[in-house]
């Protein structure tokens, strides 16, 4: 009998923690399977080759032959945005870090992950983090050139448990891996659509979609700095962020808070740090027992001789790999790799509480 | 008879055949740590390449369709003898495994026996595109937001060679074979470099290559690495008539190897040194 290692439930550990998310014995539980069933499944309906025609590889169609010799050569991971069962194979081997990020559309999310990736791989953040990998370079790679944008007619609706090669850019991660103090960390970036934003303060039902990020290290809310300035986009952006964080609380994050970050992005086209306005956001996430740490970025900065270029990435990067963030809701958790995985003991801790 | 592969790995124009015609010029006089006791069976390829460095030109460009298998026979001082395996492929291919995110049968057979490899990086080379710095990305990002295309063609050299590392410690840890596998970064046409005074080889490959030396300093766990400088003609026999003209006469007075020893860098005109290195035989040369 073939052993169950993954679950089918978007929000299932099982694959980390041996435990159901249903409690169910593993072997009993109906969305269980072992790893090589769902892939063949995936890769056939991803490559739109069925058993049936890969059975006929066997004859001695040359063109067959030819796919069949294909599909025997050593393929390798497709370097674009990584699906959450792609994904597996990191978080398995070593401690993770899972950085969410929400923002509405035009709001620097992109930015600030490209701009993080360049000062990356120039040795702008050594040698406090050193770059030693990533599994999606050709993303990383293209997004930096702005060659893979967001389809606006046709915005991915789900993050994608497996990727391929292709022209239309999906919702998935971004994976870094720094070394830092003489630890390698693997960082994992939720790359979404601001419209993903938007969507969960419309409608709870668009939550679900979101519910990995209930394991995520740090949670980054990205605002457009430049909104904080004008009145009528000020309001309308502190009431989104707090509905947001609310919609999360109740829908996604549950009883764990991670520690949050507010990036407010576009420094450079601020003059000045609106304190009143920050306040005023700060208050709205006060109303939710939350105290993020506020963070200003200037990605790619206009103003170069005032603002550097990349302003604001070395200290969110200080803050990912070292939470300090303080919220009554956030049950106390050391972060530091010590040969469990995080999500074991997060579960060990609830259930102690109980 | 033991067979030891080395693999050459490098962009277009990365010194990969004048670096093969030359370990072979230094393979034959039998001056050196290690040498060739015997000819090779087929010499064609060898002879071909040799024949046009000591006519004072530099190699044609390897063809993208070619793999050779240049096999040597190759004896040490201590009287081991075995059969060497230098695959040389087109730089080319580098780019298209990196498109294509798989290898064929042919590199895929050769990955499982190759224990090493030596990646050729050529230091002020033309074809070597640099990585997108944060101000051309401010240029990129503050203009009129293209349509959603396809990429051009110019993805970084040096990220395309930590992909392929990226590959072949995969395809390591798959077939588990137990030790590290060895991997020689080789900065070629260094003459062109260590002309200027007090350029360290480490120093200059951390400032010049960002992404590739981050990545070698990141992963000793997953790598036996050595840095090294290649000089294989010793000068620029396509600039300098003169220095061409003083290179035909005796080419094996010329070209030299630069590699760290205890700290500093040492220039030795043993031409098989990164080769020796890579199959394992002399642990204390080329570490940075």
């Amino acid at each position: 009998m073939t052993m169950k290692t993954a679950c089918s439930q978007q929000n299932c550990t099982m694959s980390i923690t041996k435990k159901c998310l249903f409690g169910s014995e593993i072997s009993a539980c109906e969305f269980a399977f072992a790893e090589g069933e769902l892939n063949e499944d995936i890769d056939e309906a991803e490559s739109g080759v069925t058993s049936v025609e890969n059975s006929e590889l066997t004859t001695s169609n040359p063109e067959k032959d030819e796919q069949l010799l294909d599909s025997m050569r050593q393929t390798f991971h497709s370097g674009w945005e990584m699906g959450l069962q792609d994904a597996n194979s990191i978080t398995q081997a070593s401690y993770t870090h899972l950085i969410g990020i929400i923002g509405d559309t035009d709001s620097g999310k992109t930015c600030f992950l490209t701009a993080l990736y360049l000062m990356c791989i120039n040795r702008l953040l050594a040698p406090k983090y050193m770059f030693a990998g990533s599994l999606t370079l050709p993303a990383w790679e293209d997004r930096a050139r702005l060659w893979r944008t967001w389809n606006k007619k046709s915005v991915p609706k789900r993050i994608s448990n497996h990727t391929i090669i292709s022209d239309d850019r999906s919702v998935g991660l971004l994976h870094l891996c720094i070394k830092s103090s003489s630890t390698k960390r693997n960082l994992l970036f939720t790359d979404l659509p601001g419209e993903w934003t938007n969507d969960i303060i419309d409608n709870s039902e668009n939550c679900s979609r979101l519910g990995f990020l209930r394991r995520a290290d740090v949670l980054l809310f990205v605002i457009n700095g430049t909104h904080l300035l004008k009145p009528t986009l000020r309001n309308t952006l502190i009431q989104n962020v707090g509905t947001a964080l609310q919609r999360l609380q109740e829908n996604v994050l549950l009883e764990r808070i991670p520690p949050i970050v507010l990036l407010v992005t576009r420094l450079d086209k601020m003059p000045s740090r609106a304190p009143a306005a920050i306040g005023q956001i700060l208050n709205e996430f006060s109303i939710h027992n939350v105290t993020p740490h506020v963070v200003f970025s200037a990605s790619y900065s206009t103003k170069p001789d005032k603002i550097a270029m990349g302003t604001g990435i070395m200290e969110v990067l200080d803050l990912i790999l070292k939470p300090i963030c303080v919220n009554p809701k956030t049950r106390e958790i050391n972060v530091e790799p010590t040969g469990s995985r995080f999500f074991s003991r997060y579960r060990y801790s609830r259930e102690q509480a109980k | 008879m033991k067979k030891n592969t080395v693999l050459l790995i490098g962009n277009y124009s990365a010194g990969k055949t004048n670096f093969l015609a030359r370990l072979w010029l230094s393979l034959k006089t039998r001056k050196y740590l290690l040498k060739s006791p015997t000819l090779p069976q087929d010499l064609t390829h060898l002879r071909a390449i040799s024949q046009k460095l000591i006519d004072g030109r530099f190699a044609d460009h390897t063809s993208s369709d070619f793999l050779d298998k240049t096999t040597i026979p190759i004896g040490l001082e201590d009287g081991k003898v075995g059969e060497l395996v230098i695959p040389d492929f087109a730089g080319e291919r580098v780019r298209d495994i990196y498109e294509k995110r798989k290898w064929d049968h042919d590199l895929e057979q050769l990955m499982i026996e190759t224990q090493s490899c030596l990646i050729f990086v050529r230091v002020n080379s033309q074809h070597n595109i640099q990585p997108l710095d944060l101000i051309t990305a401010s240029k990129i990002w503050g203009a009129k937001r293209p349509a959603n295309i396809k990429s051009p063609a110019s993805v970084p050299t040096e990220l395309m060679l930590v992909e392929w590392l990226q590959f072949f410690s995969k395809m390591f840890r798959d077939n588990s074979q137990g030790k590290l596998p060895r991997v020689g970064i080789v900065l070629s046409a260094w003459d062109a470099v260590s002309q200027s005074p007090a350029t360290s080889l480490k120093d200059y490959f951390e400032q010049n290559y960002p992404i590739l030396s981050q990545y070698y300093s990141s992963n000793q766990d997953l790598f036996d690495f050595a840095l090294f400088g290649l000089s294989a003609i010793g000068g620029d026999i396509a600039i300098s008539p003169e220095f061409k003209k003083e290179f035909v006469k005796d080419p094996l007075k010329f070209g030299f190897i630069v590699h760290n020893v205890d700290g500093s860098d040492r220039q030795n005109v043993d031409l098989t040194l990164p080769v020796l290195w890579a199959l394992g035989t002399n642990d204390n040369i080329g570490e940075a």
